[in-house]
């Protein structure tokens, strides 16, 4: 058997890391860590780095694999990590009784994150799972003082566990019926032997508990309390790394494992598509905190994402890959936007931001770029990829799913304009200035420049996504 | 044959006391149902040839999990009486959905064929079965077996974290 | 038709498992009497010396004595657990018996049919018996919560805490052992400690001690006896989680109690101290001996060697003072795991390195 310790270096490095900050924490007393902060966006890039270099294979007696998806999405859960510590930076004062252990333990989510990209076997992908769950259980109850992060936590536990019962059900199941257990081994047999209703089960189970991870429907109500509960880094790292996580297992399930009987699957998942992207948008409209509306949203996203599932061509799956890009930057900007309006304001309901405009600017114009991204308006990095994705659901013959698609987008628009009105045309409250460092000054405005130029000039993504799902369809 | 009989005394013991776990007045009384459910699971991993398995089911959940289980339900003093007002207006809602489920499931069920290739172990594998469990895990398994490591130290240093008193300065 | 054989094997092991069960039945007997002896040898004083002669017959006395008291259920109690609870605390101590080799085999001379001297040599007899043996806990966290009294409450709460803690030192011990002897089944354990007393795991030089050590004293935490019996600590708790319990049904504690120490003896000796092997076997000097004396005199040996332990249960229990909880807790999680853990890492290298 081939171990390849090699291949997994840059994991390696991720977790010298986060051993490194925790026993560190041991010896130095408390106070602020801007410089672990420091250290965990230096540590991404350095991982990144080694990263690009790794060869393609497997390691592990291959239950690791390292190809071109993982590759991707473990580059992007490196940016998000890096831009993640930056927002945490900015944020530890607002968390009492402050312990490092925060850093560490994303350090740990990141760990996960990047084990769940390079899975190619149920065991392996459900503890890794697990792992970024527990972290995020725990992250999310950081600030144990507030009652609404101790709640959020509850919450996301409890449905963490019913959604981890169903997946585990499904998973045997479909290990009962094939034997096997690895990705490529379930899909030659089920290329074999076809589907039958134990397969049929194992997959609505695991599809259904998946949902959880990227909360879709039916796992989606932990969301909202969660995403406004927990430290708004964290509800940062759900709204973009746990999604871009969930999905890319959904990938690997769905199109590696269980590709050939697409016919079984496909009515669940584009219901969990329609489902997700009606609830979650038309939900989303009468919200005042904004960070209750962007859980909504990103149920509506996650039904955007499952259409391109659904769709199971090169389209689709490229689309999925920069719709999930342009949904980092945009949640990463706006919510780094949104942590220093909190910081001067300790507030995130829709009201408060009024006059943002006059007092920040910068930040107004960060917030605005973001949720019109989100919302997919015309020249931003969005548009391109909820076009991508209703092409492909158009291309497969899905016409119900890119109707609503369609809908829902004007939808979206709709509530993420109110923010933009309260930004730009109400008279703001309280007329003092917030002031923004020279470091997140040219941070944000690198943010808002790729969102543009996503939208503006989306060939040489689009190239290398598109490049990157054909291997999955060959 | 026998095997057959014994393995429908113990699922049976096991999902009528998987039913007396949620549906108990008393915590305590659900935790004994819990006990009896385990016990029944780690019966059948003896019938499936794995006494390591069963050993161990035995070993942490029935010894040591539900004993922490009591431990908190002792602790807090949960009551049997408040259970009742946790059951509202979504009792009918989850009844109906339960049930659906277990319809679709029952029909899946019917369908279903295994096609999985079985009896890849022989009788004297089987009986050197933790040799078996160990050399899996050790050399086919052991990513899993190490995100495992990673994940207990995760949900070690959380609790900790979670548990220690913030407000006392470095205060244990 | 099963053949004939079988249903031989199946007769013997119910008759197997009868007698063992009457012997630890009767095992109290016996057993109060040597600690009453002891325990006033310690204090200095005569023991019981009444009823019988020397005392003998005290145990009679007492069981006389348990067997008429009212059987009392207090008002409030949860009169299911509070029944279960002694019959749960014992049955696990009893079944534990069941994995427990008192010598290898005896072949009957004449019809050579060769006969087992234990009930069943499981592949995973270590997990067995800590895994049952562990169960007996319940007995004692239903029997303190069933009583709806505060004190019993309390036993209840601190020995599951406490049962928690030291098992897991407990489990590496016996990591340790398997380690050492390379096997989870008992009978294994011990043959791989024969040919002499430097083969025992406690030479195994120098984890052997350690692991011993750990052994020990994890496992008078385990079943609650002085220095760690904090349950039924009498100054604070009145008598812990039994205090409520009266006539049969506190017998039945006091019964699991004695096995449980008897089952750590007999677990320290086939660890540690190579089971029914005799100290220097006769092979090695060249000296044959039949196969079946060999037998009997090793079932000497085993029951010699259980007996001492037993007596330092007994004289520690009546020289020692009682630990304090936080420093119970101190012992188990500060000193007894990390230093099994270090040992753990050491045993494994020298498995590598030395064989």
């Amino acid at each position: 058997m081939e171990m390849n310790i090699g291949r997994l270096i840059p994991e390696f490095i991720m977790l010298g890391g986060a051993f490194v900050l925790l026993i560190l924490e041991f010896f130095i007393p408390k106070g602020p860590r801007k410089w672990a902060g420091v250290f965990g966006i230096c540590l991404s890039v350095v991982t990144a780095v080694v990263l690009s270099t790794q060869g393609y294979g497997s390691a592990l007696s291959g239950l690791f694999i390292h190809d071109a998806i993982s590759l991707y999405f473990k580059l992007l859960f490196l940016l998000v990590t890096a831009l993640i510590f930056y927002m945490t930076i900015l944020y530890e004062k607002n968390i009492e009784n402050w312990r490092g252990e925060f850093y560490s333990l994303m350090l740990f989510c990141t760990v996960g994150f990047m084990f769940l990209a390079s899975s190619s076997d149920f065991i392996g992908f459900y503890v890794s799972l697990e792992l970024v769950a527990i972290t995020l259980y725990i992250l999310a109850t950081f600030t144990r003082e507030k009652s609404k992060s101790v709640e959020a936590g509850l919450k996301y536990i409890v449905t963490g566990a019913l959604s981890s019962g169903f997946l585990l059900y499904g998973i045997s199941f479909i290990y009962g019926t094939t034997g096997q257990t690895g990705f490529t081994e379930v899909a030659a047999l089920v290329i074999n032997n076809g589907g039958n209703g134990y397969l049929a089960i194992g997959l609505a189970l695991t599809v259904l508990g998946l949902t959880f991870k990227v909360s879709g429907m039916p796992f989606h109500v932990w969301a909202p309390d969660i995403y406004e509960g927990s430290p708004t880094p964290i509800t940062a790292l759900l709204a973009a790394g746990s999604k871009a996580a969930g999905f890319v297992v959904i990938i690997r399930i769905l199109l590696t494992a269980l590709g050939s009987v697409r016919a079984e699957w496909l009515v669940l998942v584009s219901v969990i598509s329609g489902a997700s992207l009606i609830f979650g948008n038309l939900a989303a409209m009468p919200q005042k905190n904004i960070k209750r509306m962007i859980a909504y949203a990103g149920v509506g996203s996650a039904g955007y994402l499952f259409m391109a599932v659904a769709a199971a061509s090169t389209l689709g799956t490229g689309a999925l890959m920069y719709y999930l890009t342009t949904y980092v930057f945009a949640i990463t900007g706006s919510f780094i936007a949104l942590v220093i309006f909190y910081n001067s304001e300790g507030s995130y309901t829709i009201e408060s931001l009024a006059g943002l405009a006059r007092r920040s600017p910068l930040l107004a114009i960060t917030i605005f770029i973001g949720f019109l991204s989100l919302a997919g308006v015309p020249p931003l990095g969005g548009f391109i990829a909820k076009f991508y994705i209703i092409a492909a659901a158009v291309q497969q013959g899905l016409w119900a799913l890119a109707v609503i698609g369609v809908l829902m987008a004007v939808v979206a628009m709709y509530y993420f304009l109110i923010v933009i009105r309260s930004m730009y045309l109400r008279p703001a409250i309280n007329t003092e200035k917030i002031r923004v460092d020279n470091y997140t000054r040219i941070l944000l405005y690198g943010i808002n420049a790729v969102t543009v130029l996503l939208g503006m000039y989306p060939g040489p993504l689009t190239d290398w996504v598109m490049a990157i799902a054909d291997t999955l369809f060959v | 044959m026998i095997e057959q009989i014994f393995f429908y005394i113990f699922a049976i013991i096991a999902v009528v006391s998987a039913i007396a776990v949620v549906t108990s007045k008393s915590p305590i009384h659900s935790a004994i149902a819990l006990i009896i459910t385990l016990l029944q699971v780690a019966a059948i991993f003896i019938l499936l040839r794995s006494p390591f398995l069963a050993a161990v089911q035995v070993f942490v959940y029935v010894g040591a999990v539900v004993v922490l289980f009591l431990f908190a339900v002792m602790l807090l003093d949960l009551g049997g009486e408040k259970i009742k007002e946790q059951f509202h207006q979504q009792t009918v809602l989850g009844v109906i959905s339960s049930v659906g489920l277990f319809v679709v499931l029952l029909f899946m069920l019917s369908r279903g064929s295994l096609t999985a290739p079985t009896g890849g172990y022989t009788e004297a594998v089987l009986a050197k079965n933790t040799e078996v469990i160990g050399k899996v895990l050790f050399t086919k398994y052991i990513y899993p077996f190490e995100v495992v490591s990673l994940l207990l130290l995760v949900a070690l240093v959380g609790a900790v974290v979670l548990v220690l008193n913030q407000k006392g300065k470095d205060g244990v | 038709m099963p053949e004939l054989g079988l249903i031989i094997e199946v007769v013997l092991i119910f008759i197997k498992v009868y007698i063992v069960g009457m012997i630890l039945f009767m095992l109290p007997l016996p057993l109060t009497w040597l600690e009453r002896k002891v325990a006033g040898r310690i204090q200095v004083r005569l023991g019981p010396h009444r009823v019988g002669p020397k005392g003998l017959l005290q145990p009679f006395a007492d069981m006389v004595k348990l067997l008429l008291k009212e059987d009392i259920i207090p008002d409030k109690a949860d009169r299911f657990l509070f029944k279960l609870a002694p019959l749960l605390a014992m049955i696990p101590a009893f079944a534990v018996f069941v994995a427990i080799p008192v010598g290898d085999t005896f072949t009957i001379p004449g019809i050579d049919y060769v006969f087992k001297l234990y009930i069943s040599d499981m592949n995973v007899g270590v997990l067995y018996v800590l895994a049952i043996g562990g169960l007996g806990i319940y007995g004692i966290i239903f029997g303190g919560w069933a009583s709806n009294s505060k004190y019993s409450l309390l036993g209840g709460l601190r020995s599951a805490a406490q049962m928690i803690s030291y098992e897991v030192a407990l489990s590496f011990a016996a990591i340790g052992v398997v380690m050492m002897s390379n096997s989870l089944s008992l009978v294994e354990i011990v043959k791989s400690q024969g040919g002499g007393f430097w083969n025992w795991n406690l030479f195994y030089l120098p984890v052997g001690p350690v692991w011993f050590l750990i052994f020990f004293i994890a496992s008078l935490a385990e079943i609650n006896r002085i220095p760690f019996d904090l349950p039924e600590d009498e100054g604070t708790l009145g008598s812990g989680f039994h205090t409520e319990y009266s006539g049969m049904r506190f017998s039945f504690f006091m019964l699991a109690e004695y096995i449980a120490m008897v089952t750590i003896s007999v677990l320290a000796v086939v660890f540690f101290f190579g089971g029914w092997m005799p100290p220097i076997d006769p092979a090695t000097f060249g000296i044959k001996v039949p196969a079946q004396i060999m037998s009997v005199w090793g079932i000497g040996w085993f029951i010699a060697k259980v007996v001492v332990f037993i007596y330092i249960f007994m004289w520690i229990r009546f020289t020692l003072p009682r630990y304090r909880y936080d420093q119970l807790m101190t012992i188990g999680w500060k000193i007894l795991i990390p230093v099994s853990l270090i040992t753990v890492l050491v045993t494994g290298l020298m498995r590598i390195f030395l064989t």
